[in-house]
């Protein structure tokens, strides 16, 4: 343990902690809003139906039990070392079930005399859902998305042994020198910037339920 | 909506109500071998306020739900002002008729000012339009637009919130309106206070309203026309409050009307109809003669006396005692029949 | 205190438990109903489907090595071990955790229990097996670590689960004399059951799922092969190894879901 001093380190890899930090950060907002397209577009499609509903839920929670390292490693396996083939299909697939959770409960959870009254008055299908059930739903499916962004990014970081990118990277350089004169530093930068994005993701939908949420649904 | 207050003009050129026809409305739900309602025929003219009453699960809130199609019937046909409403597109259809129910409905994100603009909105009026109907509107059900207008429902209490769900129904002035036990869910005395204020918007209204309810009291308070209904949405009578109570059907309807019909008869007769004895020197009580024999007891009763002058015009015209009243009531229905 | 913005895997899991208590339920409250064979049928299939394909491969040296039966068992064997270590551990810190921050006088703890559960599981659990790693290694430097990491999905699940109780059972028992003891024993834990089992098998299947990635802490378990088949590029040594991985979390979670349905009172189930 007599590598450089953590901040002394930062300064030596600035550009290159940078680069994975924003690397890092990008590729989670793409998993981000694929999780989020995908899966509000499956909620929208089963909510309707309970048994459509619970079979999508049961299913993702499903794929939810098995291990993000067996995941990758089984893309690997088919795939290669293929960023679009092994690390962005895992990512999304975890991100996905709070996304698709929350979406259906949400969808299902307004008030069935809203419902009916907003159909007794001639409120028709599309608009139902869009102006009535989806905004009561928002801030269930927002709270959804901040908790997929935060496994987004915390499941990233494992598919860097499959690929290079990002800030796992750190981890498992970490993990494969240990007792080297860099691993603690290694291991600090990984922890100290995976928490910081994964910070910048929560306080930005921290604003954005502020911005978007009516004060009628507000708790 | 509170007496004291002018009538709003919203209320002055109401669009006047439509008459609805059932005939043969028949309604089987799948898997069910008894319909939940069965070939009820039913006129309600315009402009009434028809009250349907029966026991829970008699099928009177299917049979008002058919009406603007929430429910489809499985069989027969219900037009509105003529028209058959199987023709029309159900959102169309809704859009033009009132829907009021007990768990109000008001939907959560929006302020109260966009709940009540709901159906305008839908119906594409101009924004100017909509904004002065609104506060029309509130002001109707007895809501100061400029204090409630921006307030979301669950700042309201639930009476509030059912004159906004009034209100709300009224927004596009539909000819119909149906309401599923509108006031069935708010204390008593909330209750009797929007039942108060509700008659005499109708009253200026003239909208055709089929109002559900298990209340039969409040079917005679405010029905112009009451269709009792036993199981399978059958009608066991459908007649005026005073001719069910005077005279009902069998004993289905009777158990209905409950305790105490005899005194509620008194509601629907007037001082009048007693004999008067004419002339007679003025008391300090008096009652009109148009007033009910029901109000005259309770005026006697109330103020501990025998007997109390009666006015025609504000002029003395005779007396009405206890006892004559007391014998009314006691009258065998028959009598009042034949009169 | 907000709960519902940092709950992760564990509300996942919570949903899913949920709607089998439920379903048990409407079946007549069996333990085992039909619904409950799908997984261990697909873990078998897959099994099967994978040992007759590596089988039919012809495996260099190196593939021979790391697939080699008695040392997979092994390291399968000390998977397990490592996993239900992590879990034991998290029950007997995060439960007791749990039911003193929820104890009248305890209460004001919880925000500040939760804050920190919240902060360390924003940290990557790769980065902390590498911190860990460099100071000490083996079994036990990987259980701690990981029971830190997994307690708080146990912790917040208990915080839920016993306030979800129906305050008017708490009242009812309170009135006919049952010490505040007597209640959280006989009343308050038994209810909280099925929460806190969910929290349990989500403890367990994060455990399992990321004991792997402490293959460098000579603690065993099935990352050792597994790394060793993709740093050698080795695609069927691999395949088979995440396929163990994924099954044998597939199966924990399975015996957990049962155990927790049959530990939760008959009434509620």
């Amino acid at each position: 343990m007599n590598g450089l001093p953590f901040f002394d380190y930062l300064s030596a890899y600035r550009d290159q902690i940078i680069l994975r930090t924003e690397q890092h950060f990008q590729f989670s907002a793409y998993v981000i809003v694929g999780a989020v397209v995908i899966g509000l577009l499956i909620a929208v499609l089963t909510y309707q139906s309970g048994i459509r509903g619970n079979f999508a839920i049961s299913t993702a929670a499903i794929a939810f039990t098995l291990p993000a390292v067996a995941l990758f490693g089984f893309l690997v396996s088919v795939f290669g070392q293929s960023l679009f083939g092994a690390v962005y299909p895992p990512v999304v697939l975890y991100a996905l079930l709070p996304v698709l959770r929350n979406g259906i409960v949400g969808l299902q959870s307004a008030d069935p005399a809203v419902i009916d009254a907003a159909r007794g008055m001639g409120v028709g299908p599309w608009r139902m859902l869009w102006q009535i059930r989806f905004p009561i739903a928002w801030p269930l499916i927002l709270a959804g998305i901040r908790v997929s962004a935060q496994l987004a990014v915390g499941i990233f970081a494992i598919g860097a042994f499959v690929v290079d990118v990002g800030l796992g990277t750190y981890g498992f350089e970490a993990l494969d020198n240990l007792g080297s004169v860099n691993t603690g530093n290694e291991a600090i930068v990984c922890i100290v910037f995976v928490a910081l994005v994964a910070l910048v993701f929560d306080a930005f939908f921290v604003i954005v339920r502020y911005f978007t949420t009516p004060r009628g649904s507000r708790a | 909506m509170p007496e004291n207050q002018p009538p709003a003009s919203a209320a002055t050129d109401a669009q006047p109500g439509v008459p609805i026809e059932l005939s043969q409305v028949t309604k089987i739900y799948p898997g069910q071998d008894t319909p939940a309602v069965e070939a009820i025929d039913m006129h309600i003219p315009a402009g009434e306020l028809v009250a349907f009453v029966g026991p829970s699960g008699c099928g009177k809130t299917t049979t008002m739900r058919m009406i603007n199609r929430l429910i489809r019937p499985s069989s027969g046909t219900i037009t509105i002002g003529g028209e058959d409403v199987a023709g029309l597109d159900d959102v169309t259809l809704r859009r033009r008729i009132g829907y009021v129910i007990q768990q109000i409905g008001l939907i959560p994100h929006l302020s109260i000012a966009s709940n009540v603009a709901l159906v305008p909105r839908l119906l594409k009026w101009d924004k100017k339009r909509i904004d002065k109907r609104v506060d029309e509107m509130l002001e109707v059900v007895g809501l100061e637009p400029g204090q409630y207008r921006n307030r979301y429902p669950r700042q309201l209490s639930g009476g509030q919130q059912q004159r906004v769900g009034v209100a709300r129904a009224l927004a596009a002035d539909p000819p119909i309106m149906l309401m599923d036990e509108p006031f069935g869910a708010v204390d008593p005395i909330t209750r009797g206070r929007l039942q108060d204020e509700f008659l005499s918007l109708q009253q200026q209204l003239g909208k055709t309203i089929v109002f559900v309810t298990h209340d039969f009291d409040e079917a005679l308070k405010l029905g112009d026309r009451i269709a009792v209904l036993r199981q399978r949405s059958v009608i066991a009578q459908f007649d005026t409050p005073e001719a069910i109570l005077a005279n009902p059907a069998d004993d289905f309807v009777r158990g209905f009307i409950g305790e105490g019909a005899a005194l509620k008869r008194l509601h629907f007769e007037r001082v009048d109809s007693l004999d008067l004895g004419g002339g007679g020197e003025d008391g300090p009580d008096s009652v009109d003669v148009s007033s009910s024999l029901h109000a005259a007891l309770d005026l006697m009763v109330g103020k501990g006396l025998r007997s109390v002058s009666v006015h025609r015009d504000g002029r003395p015209a005779g007396h009405v005692d206890v006892a004559s009243i007391l014998a009314r009531a006691h009258r065998d229905p028959d009598a009042v029949e034949a009169r | 205190m907000s709960l519902d913005t940092a709950s992760s895997i564990d509300s996942a899991k919570g949903a899913a438990g949920a709607q089998m208590s439920r379903r048990s339920t409407r079946e007549g409250r069996a333990v085992l109903t039909w619904t409950d064979l799908v997984v261990p049928v697909i873990v078998v299939l897959v099994g099967v489907v994978v040992f007759v394909y590596v089988h039919q491969q012809s495996l260099d040296t190196i593939e021979s090595n790391i697939l080699n039966t008695e040392t997979l068992t092994k390291y399968t064997v000390q998977h397990v071990y490592i996993s239900l270590s992590i879990a034991v551990l998290v029950m007997l810190i995060a439960v007791p955790l749990g039911v003193l921050v929820t104890r009248r006088r305890t209460r004001w703890l919880a925000p500040f229990v939760l804050a920190a559960g919240n902060v360390g599981q924003s940290a990557p659990s790769l980065g902390l097996l590498a911190l860990v790693g460099i100071y000490a290694i083996g079994f036990w430097a990987v259980v701690w670590i990981l029971t830190a990491y997994s307690a708080l999905s146990v912790l917040r699940n208990t915080i839920v689960g016993l306030e979800g109780i129906d305050p008017g059972v708490l009242d009812a028992c309170r009135g006919m004399g049952m010490s505040p003891l007597a209640i959280l024993l006989r009343v308050e834990l038994p209810l909280a059951v099925p929460v806190i089992g969910a929290g349990a098998r989500t403890a367990l299947v994060l455990a399992v799922g990321t004991v792997p990635l402490g293959y460098a802490l000579n603690a065993g378990g099935l990352g050792l092969p597994l790394f060793s088949a993709i740093k050698t590029n080795r695609p069927v040594a691999t395949l088979t190894i995440a396929v163990m991985i994924a099954l044998l979390a597939l199966t924990m979670d399975w015996l957990a879901g049962l155990l927790q349905r049959t530990s939760t009172p008959r009434g509620i189930r």
